[in-house]
């Protein structure tokens, strides 16, 4: 299960190549749309794969650790997400030098920090730096030779950026109500959740050199992360429907009223059928249905108008993507449901509208482990509707324990059962969730990816397959 | 065998259990440990609260937390008592005092500077030449 470690070093390695571009481009001077074009599909790689990456790490998390939890603000999962937010701004930048010619030097000091953080992300979790629940073999030695690349590559790459930025000619003329504008804000907010998560990362390390021990833990990084993504995600569907240079902010407006509706909608339907009820709920389900919605209005459009591509999908699904992951956190934040109970067999415990009847704990001897295995029944009324098998295995040679939750889903929320400690006389226990909408999670994640790779396609065919041409823009 | 007793020993005090309820017998009060446990860290397990996690020692500070609630105390007063016996390390959150006012201040700061810069950039793009307008085609 896990494959998201490789998977995350792809995208490392994806953004080692746009640093190579970038540092092409400050030693020759030359920056230019050409450049962006021939840049991005490294750029594309990366983000998918880093998106893939993170969202299999988190259900990593979700499924082999136990905690009912997919994200803990842990210091190896921000090393990933870091990257992520930084490629996330670099796609977007891009994509303005690319058409316009704007943001040239920006988008070459995203290029700097989206590879300088994939190093120090490998050196926070291979350095020995921190200590986490995802423990690695890790040793100093390592640490100091990871410093010394991460030390040369960014004080090189950024002593370039110093001598030469200046003398790379910058700036385009744009309107205040244009599709660069909305690309800047997309930046400025991506760049502060970067900055949050940054130093919530870092400050601990830094304060514990000069002695002091304090830990940053998952409510720092709500009270900030979550409002910057929400205001970042109200600004969203603005950006597809404002032209280049110029755009019409009440034409644009004006299309996405449908969206608006679906925002309303989404909001009022929370506040009628959630329990408990929150505004916040509501709120976070308006601006999910508003970026969904939105993606809905460019897909129609672009149909109705007979202008829909592999290339505009591109966009379509990565917003509505977010929309949909959104949801996910939001749901299984706002409205889990856990119990925690000692059980006899044939004890029943309840949570969320489902009967659990525990029916006893086997040994099972694996080919390396050895597992307590529980065997529970789903009942409605008195059928059974599901098995639920939950283990804890234990691994001799490794003094290692792993614990193998139960999760049925129906596609819109997840029952979630993981065995707890052998209370004697066959009486254990067992810790049991409700998530609403956790699929939604990697459901999201997965579209957001697919958003990416449609772009990858069209770039791919474009420069293979059509050289003469100009290759669409997405 | 006895290298296979000295593994599950091993086992044992780091292992992925899940918390042993001793659960108040007054809802309102257990509603408050809960609430508080998921406040503090574990210890010796870094990333955990001692609500998710397993270890021995947050068991016992589970069981302290409720100890002191049974004995009528304020969460103020619990959190007090478990700073000055852990240090601040104990808080998931850390205090806002002067050797983190650049932690709590820094993201509102990076915000509003980004901001300002952007509105420059925005300004400068505007004079630097009326836009021409291009033909209204929404590529994305």
């Amino acid at each position: 299960l896990a494959f998201h470690p490789p998977t995350l070093y792809t995208g490392y390695v994806g953004l080692s190549a746009t640093f190579a571009y970038a540092a092409a481009a400050m030693l020759t001077g030359d920056i230019d749309r050409a450049w962006a074009r021939a840049a991005r599909p490294f750029m594309l790689i990366a983000w998918i794969a880093l998106t893939l990456g993170i969202a299999g790490g988190s259900w990593w998390a979700y499924y082999d650790l136990g905690w009912g939890g997919f994200w803990f603000w842990d210091p190896v999962e921000n090393a990933s997400l870091m990257p992520w937010l930084v490629a996330t701004a670099l796609l977007h930048s891009a994509l303005a030098t690319e058409r316009t010619g704007a943001f040239r030097v920006w988008t070459l000091l995203l290029s700097i920090m989206a590879f300088s953080l994939s190093l120090i992300g490998t050196f926070l979790v291979r350095s020995g730096v921190i200590t986490s629940v995802h423990a690695f073999a890790s040793d100093p030695k390592r640490g100091i030779f990871i410093l010394l690349i991460l030390s040369v590559a960014i004080l090189g790459a950024l002593t370039l950026f110093a001598w030469r930025a200046s003398k790379l000619e910058s700036g385009s003329a744009f309107a205040p109500v244009s599709r660069e504008t909305t690309l800047l804000i997309n930046n400025i907010f991506l760049v502060s959740a970067l900055a949050v998560v940054f130093l919530g990362t870092i400050y601990p390390i830094v304060l514990a050199a000069f002695g002091t021990k304090i830990s940053v833990g998952a409510p720092f990084f709500e009270v900030f992360f979550a409002p910057i993504f929400i205001a970042l995600m109200i600004v969203l569907p603005f950006g597809p429907r404002l032209n280049w240079r110029k755009g019409d902010l009440n034409e644009a407006f004006r299309t996405l009223l449908p969206a608006l509706a679906v925002a309303a909608l989404a909001g009022i339907v929370v506040l009628a059928v959630a329990s408990p009820r929150t505004l916040v709920g509501a709120g976070a389900f308006a601006v999910a249905g508003w970026v969904i919605g939105a993606s809905g209005v460019d897909f129609y459009g672009r149909a109705r108008a007979r202008t829909l591509s592999i290339a505009a999908m591109a966009a379509i699904l990565a917003h509505a993507g977010l929309g949909v992951t959104l949801m996910g956190v939001a749901g299984t934040n706002l409205w889990r449901v856990e119990s925690l109970e000692v059980l006899a067999p044939n004890e029943v415990m309840t949570i969320g509208g489902y009967d659990l009847r525990f029916n006893g704990v086997s040994t099972l001897e694996g080919p390396n482990y050895r597992a307590a295995h529980a065997d529970i029944d789903v009942l409605s009324g008195d059928r059974v509707v599901a098995h639920l098998m939950p283990e804890r295995r234990m691994y001799p040679a490794e003094g290692q324990e792993t614990a193998q939750t139960a999760i049925r889903t129906n596609g819109f929320e997840d029952l979630y059962v993981a065995l707890g400690d052998d209370r004697g006389q066959g009486k254990w226990i067992l810790r049991a969730y409700v998530n609403p909408f956790a699929p939604f999670i990697w459901f999201g994640a997965a579209v957001m990816a697919l958003g990416g790779l449609a772009s990858l396609w069209t770039r791919l065919r474009a420069m293979f397959f059509a050289r003469e041409t100009e290759p669409a823009v997405a | 065998m006895r290298r296979l007793l000295l593994a599950l020993l091993l086992v044992s005090s780091t292992a992925l259990a899940v918390p042993a309820p001793e659960l108040l017998p007054d809802p309102a009060q257990e509603a408050r440990a809960r609430h508080l446990q998921k406040e503090f860290r574990c210890l010796v397990c870094q990333g955990e609260s001692i609500d998710e996690s397993g270890a021995p020692l947050a068991a016992d500070l589970r069981r302290l937390i409720r100890e002191h609630i049974r004995k009528g105390e304020s969460d103020a007063q619990i959190k007090d008592y478990l700073v000055a016996r852990y240090g601040d390390f104990i808080l998931m959150d850390p205090p806002f005092q002067p050797d983190t006012y650049a932690l709590w201040i820094g993201p509102v700061a990076v915000l509003v500077l980004a901001f300002g810069v952007g509105a420059v950039v925005v300004l400068r793009a505007r004079w630097r030449a009326p836009p021409e307008v291009e033909k209204s085609e929404t590529l994305p």
